[in-house]
Formats: structure tokens, C-alpha cells, sequence
């Protein structure tokens, strides 16, 4: 609650959606917002529209992009509520791309040595997504395959994707979208 | 697929379910992007150390797409290193090492020794690269010819990094004495 001025209060007083605090990553209302409210709810109380692009997830997906916000999100049980989510929704392209957007970055900034709570199901869930026709673009592919990269940091999750079948899919996923370069740097880039 | 590679046991079944002719095909289709060109390179170089993947990295030219990609970024460091990190692991396939005697690999490795001179690390892994190629009696007849050419640029590189062990072992192999 220390970095916000008057602005992001009018702004919070103002907004009925959490979306309009979260396109403003600075205000660190949003931190507390966090730490009020369980993502869990958040996530599966919802219905699946208000789901949709432009809100929630969209949301979570752009406050995880900034690292001082990853770690309240972990501890918020954000990752678990994502995973959650791709299970509820899991025909749905855009929840799949926002979800795996989310898992990405959360990814992203915790180090192989720190464990990782995606689980053997969020691999699945990833992949699933990846292989699903009606889910199949561009931007989930690119996301889906950051979430593999950065898990794979970790062994135990290296051994997990190649026992769940995900060698064919990422090597798949790579043919079918050998166009688009952010596709293509997720799969070969380091971490 | 990077970092699936860095386990043995996964770089098996990247190569035997299409992984090499994927990295190949990204590196062609985006050859102006430096940094695909150095992270393809890096995991051909992981890929290409497995003898199970030797027949693929040399049916499907790993070793075109390595040249390729090095000569079109001259300057970017990254691709340099991870380039000569490549041809290095190459060149210990034998019959790749016979594709990397024609054509102008070696030109293409000292340009990076000369574009990127005070980096000890493209200095290592070309030294190694050049030792690499010096290991067989084929392939050496046609390096050692190059490699005189070159010494004095060569042993130059070696005395600019005096202090790096690694660089000087591989040194050691083409400046025995």
C-alpha cells in the first residue's frame, strides 16, 4: 500500500472490475487485493465469461510479467487456481492461452532449485491444450511451450514431460507454426 | 527442447521423433534471427553428442545450417560461440567431419577467431573445433594445410588468452610443441 497515489484510488473507487488496477501495474493496491481475496474463488466461482479474455485471467496473466507480484500470487495459491482453471474450462482457447500465459511467467522467475507446484497435472493440462484442435494457435502454442521450457529448469519436470508424450508435441507444435518466430524461440531459447 | 536436451535420455526420442530435421527447419526459415541461429546451434550441439542421433545430424546436414547461420551473423558473438560449440561436436562424427573438410568451414571459423578476438570463449570452442578436426588422418591432412596459414593469427589468440586452461589444452592439440 506504499506506492499509490490518488489516481489508483479513484481509480479503484471508481472500477467495479479488478481489471482496471491491473492494467496499472504499479498500483500496489493490487498486492493487497491479492493477499484479501482468495484466487481459488476467484477463479472457479466465476462463470467462464467473465473469465474471458479481457478480464481475470487476463489480468493474472499480466500482473505475473512483474516479479514483485510472482511471489504474492505463489503464496495466494495462484498457480493451483490456474491449473484449475485450464481443468474447468478446458475447451476454451482464450482460458487456455491466459492460463498458460500465467504458468509462463510464474515459471519463468523460479529458480531450478526452488520447487515448482505445477505438478504432473499442469504438464498434462499444458499439453492437452497444445494438442486440442479447437485450442490450437499461435500465441497458445508460444505460451504453452514457454511453460514446458521453464519447467523443464527443473529434472524432475524434464523427466515428467517426456514421460507424459510431450516430445512429439512440442516437436509438433514447432512444424505446424514453423512461421512464427516466438513459437519457434520458446523451443530453443535457454533459460 | 533446449532444456529437455541437456537430459540423455530425452535427446534420444527429440531425434528420433523429428527434433533435429525441427531445429534445422526453424534455423532455415528464420536465418536473420541471431538469436535462433545461436540457441539452434546450442541444442544441435546437445543433440549432436548423442551416437544415436550421428546418422540424423549427418543425413539431415546439421552441419549447413551451423556455417549458415555463422555467416550470416558474423558479429553477433552468441552465434559464434554456440556456432563453434556445434561444428565442435560435429566434427567428432566421422562422417561429418568429412563434410566439414570441403566448402569454407574452416574460413568460417577463423573469421569468428578474428571478428571476435577478445572473446575467450568463441577462441576456446573454435581451438576445440579445430582439434576436434585434427583427430583423423583425413580430415587433418586437409586442417593442418589451413591451420598453417592461419598460425601466427592463431597463436596470437592463444597468447591473448594465456590465462585460460581450457583454451590452452585445446591449443596444446594443434601446437603440440
Amino acid at each position: 500500500m506504499r506506492h499509490y497515489n490518488k489516481k489508483h484510488v479513484r481509480m479503484y473507487e471508481a472500477s467495479s472490475t479488478f481489471i482496471c488496477l491491473c492494467s496499472d501495474f504499479r498500483c500496489r493496491l493490487v498486492v493487497s487485493h491479492i493477499h484479501c481475496f482468495s484466487f481459488r474463488c476467484w477463479f472457479l466461482a466465476l462463470p467462464a465469461t467473465i473469465l474471458q479474455s479481457n478480464s481475470l485471467g487476463g489480468a493474472l496473466r499480466n500482473l505475473s510479467v512483474h516479479s514483485e507480484f510472482q511471489k504474492p500470487i505463489i503464496k495466494a495459491g495462484g498457480i493451483a487456481a490456474t491449473i484449475s482453471a485450464m481443468d474447468h474450462h478446458a475447451r476454451d482457447d482464450k482460458i487456455q492461452t491466459l492460463a498458460c500465459g500465467t504458468l509462463r511467467n510464474l515459471a519463468a522467475n523460479i529458480s531450478s532449485k526452488s520447487p515448482l507446484e505445477f505438478g504432473e497435472k499442469g504438464v498434462q493440462l499444458v499439453l492437452s491444450a497444445m494438442q486440442d484442435p479447437k485450442c490450437r494457435n499461435a500465441k497458445l502454442a508460444a505460451q504453452g511451450c514457454g511453460v514446458l521450457r521453464f519447467a523443464a529448469k527443473h529434472g524432475d519436470y524434464r523427466e515428467i514431460t517426456a514421460r507424459l508424450n510431450g516430445i512429439p508435441v512440442i516437436i509438433e507444435t514447432m512444424e505446424l507454426f514453423q512461421s512464427d518466430v516466438a513459437v519457434q524461440k520458446e523451443h530453443v531459447k535457454p533459460c | 527442447m533446449l532444456n529437455l536436451s541437456i537430459d540423455k535420455a530425452n535427446n534420444a526420442t527429440i531425434g528420433k521423433e523429428g527434433g533435429i530435421s525441427a531445429i534445422l527447419e526453424s534455423m532455415e526459415y528464420h536465418c536473420k534471427d541471431a538469436n535462433l541461429q545461436s540457441s539452434g546451434c546450442g541444442v544441435l550441439w546437445n543433440l549432436s553428442m548423442l551416437p544415436d542421433n550421428f546418422r540424423l545430424v549427418v543425413q539431415e546436414r546439421a552441419d549447413l545450417a551451423v556455417i549458415g547461420g555463422m555467416k550470416l551473423h558474423e558479429q553477433v558473438c552468441a552465434v559464434q560461440k554456440k556456432g563453434c560449440l556445434a561444428l565442435s561436436s560435429l566434427a567428432a562424427i566421422d562422417e561429418c567431419r568429412a563434410f566439414l573438410c570441403e566448402g569454407e568451414t574452416m574460413q568460417v571459423v577463423i573469421t569468428a577467431m578474428q571478428c571476435h578476438d577478445k572473446d575467450a570463449q568463441v577462441q576456446k570452442y573454435a581451438f576445440k573445433f579445430l582439434g576436434t578436426m585434427l583427430t583423423s588422418s583425413d580430415s587433418k591432412k586437409v586442417y593442418k594445410s589451413a591451420i598453417a596459414k592461419h598460425e601466427s593469427a592463431l597463436r596470437q589468440a592463444m597468447k591473448l588468452h594465456s590465462d585460460n586452461a581450457d583454451l590452452q589444452k585445446y591449443c596444446c592439440k594443434i601446437f603440440p610443441s
